[in-house]
């Protein structure tokens, strides 16, 4: 009984009563596609993709319901990159997110390509470079009867604004506020398909060669799908 | 009842021939022959009914030609009944009196006349003179004989439990780096450096994260050294500017109970008073680890009141590890001059200090080996760290004694102090709020904040008064006041190009009023003493924010001039009250409350506001138990209540509001002095602090970095310090020279504290060890600190940074740590002329 006394009273000596509402937390993230299934647009194109891979990172989860400058301080970062093989389900290990316990209600994420404080052109991380350089590289043939496109993309998705220098590109708020809690596993799973969606083919078609150009509107069409339109599934387990 | 049941009695300090201050040793000299006066006939004082508890009451006496007691003064006070008691005791003594050159002639001296209550033997009989304490004399007298010693405040300080009157011998126990080292030997107060010589100590009280001083009322030799709505930390106070030796007594006011307490008396007060005790001079050479000179000087005239002196120091080091190499310096002056029921005593001291700072590191940066713990970051925004201080007060004060035991005191003091400081916190995370497309220049925070300062004091005590047998008090009155006007700003600095201002965050002139009154009384009944009293401050503050309304660079810019001119005031009052019960005669039960405040930092508030103080609520129950000189201990639990904390905000760089909180704890305080040659002081305070509203999530603020009912942030929940002194002759001399040697040990042990979002600093255990011998004139001694080299972080703090501007940057937070002093050693030469 006394060397429990003793023990309690010298713990409570080197840890002084502490407690605390935060705990620190450490969060598998794994990456994955989704299963190719061709898809037709609203013009009619059957879509198929051959390749649709996404440099994806760092990733930011954060605590109010607006990303972005106010996340200043994140519940859980991750700050590496990945090249994502997204016509690929199996989910791939990423990382991990490290931080504390809280509740999520935002995000934000770069594709590969990160808007730094210090630096005027944003850079590309090791994902981005994996893919020449581009954050989305895309591949794969637009069929409308015997008609028939092979297209491709490569395309650099970065912050531009000045005043949002230093700020990721994507950010977005959750469906719903999720509590972080140790045991937690995150996959981040995007859907390719959803990125072509609204390609004119039929200006595409018109253009030549399938090449998208970085000023065409497919490749609006694809870094709005992207960046805004269809962002990535998050499931927690 | 009313039995005498002990009188120690021992004239304090020197006897010398007044005048003109010696500058040779006295062996070089060929002095006048003085003796002492000493006791011839010795009446024992009447332990007055109502008082409890053992007391010191120091009396100044004249010792006549004939022999008898002429002019008595009241030194030190113990309170009305015992100053009476021993006063009409020693009116009736008679004295052997004292010769200079085999002549009678009059004379000075101190009298300590120790208090004790019934039923405890009575010890041997008083003695006159210390003739260990004993200077030989210089010529030139402008009065024959005089001894003297210690001036008290003339009023009894002692609250509640927690007040603790620290002396020489328990403040110089310990080894001390510096002069504010005496400081560590208050129970329960822990002291750091975190940002180097030129910016103010870090310190602990009983469960609060005081910072640089926003909740420790300072004052030091009566002048009052908080300084408000300061920049870099409401209330910041540095005492880098003491003097080892220089301290005499510290009162430390645990809690806030007595209505002089003022503005920052929210965890408490300490009052140090100076006076060196050996006369003569002191020229004092140490060097040390890493390259490390000090130079100090004590210029105390033979003669004179140990309050009159002048000191100084100088010191220079390259600092452990990178970019913490820095200078110091000094001068501190006091004379205490006048005689007869009005004495005067004028200080000032100016400082200086600059020095370069290395800085917090990232833990995960020092795990990883990218920076060194006692290193800084390569960066030139890391690089270019530095504080820069200077300081100079001057006071003038007069106290009185009436031969009826009135007392009071007024004084008026100016200051000014310059401060500027630049430190980069986190890394490469900041943006101009000014300039558009301009961000990431490294976060390097300018802050400057200039100070000037005008004040006074003043009160009276009444003489006792006695309406019934049972019932005796006295009251007191007092005021204070004092003006401050403080220029201030707040930039980002890019040390990369000469300095360039990137933005600016602060441009601000205060003017700020404060005028308290007080009032307490003070009641003996029977063994019951009840004081209670109450005070109330009124402070003023007149704002020019230059950059107030400032317009983003998205507004344009011609529809208003930027600048926010405000005015507020607000009174803060609050009772004051105290009660002692002497349960047997060495035990006393203690009770008190009190409500205090902390002045608001002006720029935070708007125009025609009321004044929002920081109000705190104090309740302190507890016993203290004395046996003669040789054992003291004191028990106390106590309870606080802050209406308002702030805690230290990394991204800005300063203090911000953090809410409501309070404190539970207790504090074991034990001083023993088993042989005369040996003291040895222990003291463990432990609390449990909780935050209990801090600011809700905000859209600005979405994940804000502390909880509702979370232990508050820095704050140690527990505190043990021991300090030792052993100082003793080694009864032998070396070429007729007494050889006295000494030794000391202080152990300091700081438990983990909680830091922002979850997470918690490591404990702290440091050791320092001294010892030194003193050889007729001359003095060696070696300290060693932290002897165990414990690597260890003298502040820690945990919010995201970016010290790797050239990739992403990770926004958790992060431990973030600055390195406390490893194993470090000094040795001392001195010569005492």
């Amino acid at each position: 009984m006394r060397s429990r006394w003793i023990a309690g009273v010298l713990a409570l000596a080197a840890t002084g009563c502490g407690e605390s509402s935060q705990t620190e937390l450490e969060v598998p993230l794994r990456v994955a596609g989704s299963p190719a299934q061709p898809i037709e647009t609203s013009g009619g194109w059957t879509v198929t993709l051959d390749r649709a891979d996404v440099a994806f990172g760092p990733l930011y989860l954060c605590a109010g319901a607006q990303a972005g400058e106010l996340c200043e301080t994140a519940l859980l970062d991750w700050t590496g990159s990945v090249v994502v093989d997204a016509l690929g389900a199996a989910p791939q290990a990423a990382g991990s997110l490290r931080g504390t316990t809280g509740t999520q209600r935002s995000f934000m994420y770069d594709l590969g390509i990160v808007s730094l404080l210090t630096q005027t052109d944003p850079v590309p991380l090791a994902a981005a470079r994996r893919l020449g350089g581009n954050s989305v590289a895309i591949a794969g043939r637009a069929e409308r009867g015997a008609e028939r496109i092979e297209f491709s993309a490569g395309l650099k998705i970065a912050q531009a604004a000045d005043t949002e220098q230093g700020i990721p590109v994507v950010r977005g708020r959750a469906r719903t506020p999720e509590a972080l809690a140790p045991g937690d596993q995150l996959t981040v799973r995007f859907d390719p398909y959803t990125w072509v969606g609204d390609i004119d083919f039929d200006a595409l078609s018109d253009a030549g060669d399938g090449r998208i150009a970085d000023d065409s509107q497919a490749a609006r069409a694809i870094r709005n799908a992207v960046t805004s339109g269809f962002p990535p599934e998050f499931e927690w387990r | 009842m009313g039995r005498i049941t002990r009188q120690a009695c021992r004239a304090l300090m020197w006897a010398l021939i007044s005048g003109a201050a010696t500058t040779a040793s006295a062996q070089e000299q060929s002095p006048a022959r003085v003796s002492l006066p000493t006791v011839k006939q010795r009446v024992e004082p009447a332990y007055p009914v109502g008082a409890h508890g053992h007391a010191d009451v120091v009396l100044e006496i004249v010792v006549e030609k004939d022999g008898s007691v002429g002019d008595v003064r009241v030194s030190e006070s113990a309170g009305t009944e015992l100053d009476q008691a021993a006063e009409s005791a020693v009116r009736q003594w008679k004295f052997v009196p004292a010769k200079r050159d085999g002549k009678v002639v009059p004379s000075k001296i101190l009298v300590r006349v120790h208090m004790v209550p019934p039923t405890v033997e009575t010890p041997d009989a008083a003695q006159p003179a210390d003739p260990g304490r004993v200077q030989d004399p210089s010529p030139a007298p402008r009065r024959e004989v005089e001894v003297r010693g210690q001036r008290g405040k003339g009023r009894t300080t002692s609250r509640g439990a927690s007040h603790y009157r620290l002396d020489r011998d328990t403040l110089e126990a310990a080894p001390a780096e510096e002069g504010a080292d005496v400081l560590k030997r208050a129970p329960g107060l822990f002291i750091g450096r975190a940002e180097g010589p030129a910016v103010a100590h870090r310190y602990m009280l009983r469960g609060f994260d005081a910072e640089h001083g926003q909740d420790l009322e300072f004052t030091v030799g009566g002048l009052p050294i908080n300084l408000p709505s300061h920049i870099h930390g409401q209330g910041y106070a540095d005492l880098s500017f003491l003097v080892p030796g220089t301290v005499r007594r510290m009162s430390v006011a645990e809690g806030v109970y007595d209505p002089q307490q003022g503005d920052f008396a929210v965890a408490g007060s300490l009052d140090l008073d100076l006076g060196v005790k050996r006369r003569g001079w002191l020229l004092s050479s140490g060097y040390g680890s890493f390259d490390t000179f000090q130079q100090r000087l004590v210029l105390a005239p033979r003669g004179e009141d140990e309050e009159t002196f002048a000191a100084g120091q100088l010191s220079t080091t390259d600092g452990f590890g990178k970019n913490r190499e820095g200078t110091t310096a000094s001068v501190i002056v006091q004379n205490r001059f006048g005689s007869g029921a009005w004495t005067y005593r004028a200080i000032g001291f100016v400082h200086g200090a600059r020095a370069s700072l290395a800085g917090v590191l990232r833990e995960d940066d020092v795990t990883a080996g990218r920076v060194g713990f006692y290193d800084a970051y390569p960066d030139a925004t890391a690089q270019n760290q530095s504080a820069q201080s200077t300081r100079g007060m001057a006071g003038l004060f007069a106290d009185f004694r009436a031969a009826t035991g009135a007392t009071g005191h007024v004084g008026v003091w100016l200051g000014r102090d310059a401060f500027r400081v630049q430190e980069n916190f986190t890394g490469y995370v900041q943006r101009s709020s000014q300039l558009e497309k301009v961000a990431g220049r490294g976060d390097l925070i300018e802050q400057q904040n200039d100070t000037s300062s005008l004040g006074l004091i003043g009160w009276y005590r009444t003489r006792p008064a006695r309406p019934t047998k049972w019932l005796k008090g006295t009251f007191e009155l007092g005021v204070e006041g004092r003006v401050d006007q403080v220029e201030q700003a707040q930039n980002l600095l890019d040390a990369a190009v000469r300095n360039q201002t990137w933005d600016r965050r602060i441009d601000a002139q205060i003017t700020a009023g404060d005028v308290g009154l007080f009032g307490d009384a003070e009641l003996a009944i029977q063994r019951l003493r009840v004081r209670a009293g109450a005070r109330a401050d009124a402070v003023f503050f007149d704002v020019d924010d230059r950059l107030g309304n400032f317009a983003p660079v998205s507004r344009p810019d011609d529809s208003f001039i930027e600048g926010f001119r405000r005015s507020a005031a607000g009174v803060a009052a609050g009772p004051r009250a105290s009660a002692s019960y002497l349960v047997f005669d060495w035990m006393s039960l203690r009770a008190a409350y009190g409500e205090g405040y902390r002045s608001p930092q002006a720029r935070t508030l708007s125009d025609g506001e009321t004044a929002p103080f920081t109000k705190v609520r104090s309740a302190d129950l507890g016993t203290k138990l004395r046996w003669d000189e040789r054992l003291e201990l004191t028990l106390a639990g106590y309870y606080t209540h802050l209406s308002d904390d702030v805690a230290f905000e990394p991204r800005a760089g300063r203090l911000e509001r953090i809410g409501a909180s309070r404190r539970l704890g207790g504090t074991a305080y034990l001083l023993t002095r088993p042989v005369p040659w040996l003291i040895g002081s222990y003291s463990v305070t432990v609390v449990d602090a909780e935050l209990l509203e801090p600011p809700p999530p905000s859209a600005d603020d979405p994940s804000p970095p502390f909880t509702a009912g979370q232990r508050l942030p820095y704050v140690p929940p527990v505190v043990a310090r021991v300090d030792y002194g052993v100082k003793r002759s080694l009864n032998h001399k070396v070429a007729g020279q007494r050889v006295t040697g000494r030794a000391g040990l202080g152990l300091t042990y700081l438990s983990s504290r909680p830091l922002p979002f979850g997470k918690f600093a490591r404990p702290v255990a440091l050791a320092d060890v001294g010892a030194g011998v003193q050889w007729g004139a001359f003095d060696l001694s070696m300290d060693v600190f932290n002897v165990f080299d414990a690597q260890y972080a003298a502040v820690e703090f945990n919010f995201p940074s970016n010290w790797s501007p050239n990739r992403p940057a990770s926004r958790v937070p992060q431990r973030h740590t600055a390195a406390g002093a490893p194993l470090s050693w000094m040795v001392r030469l001195g010569a005492r002329l």
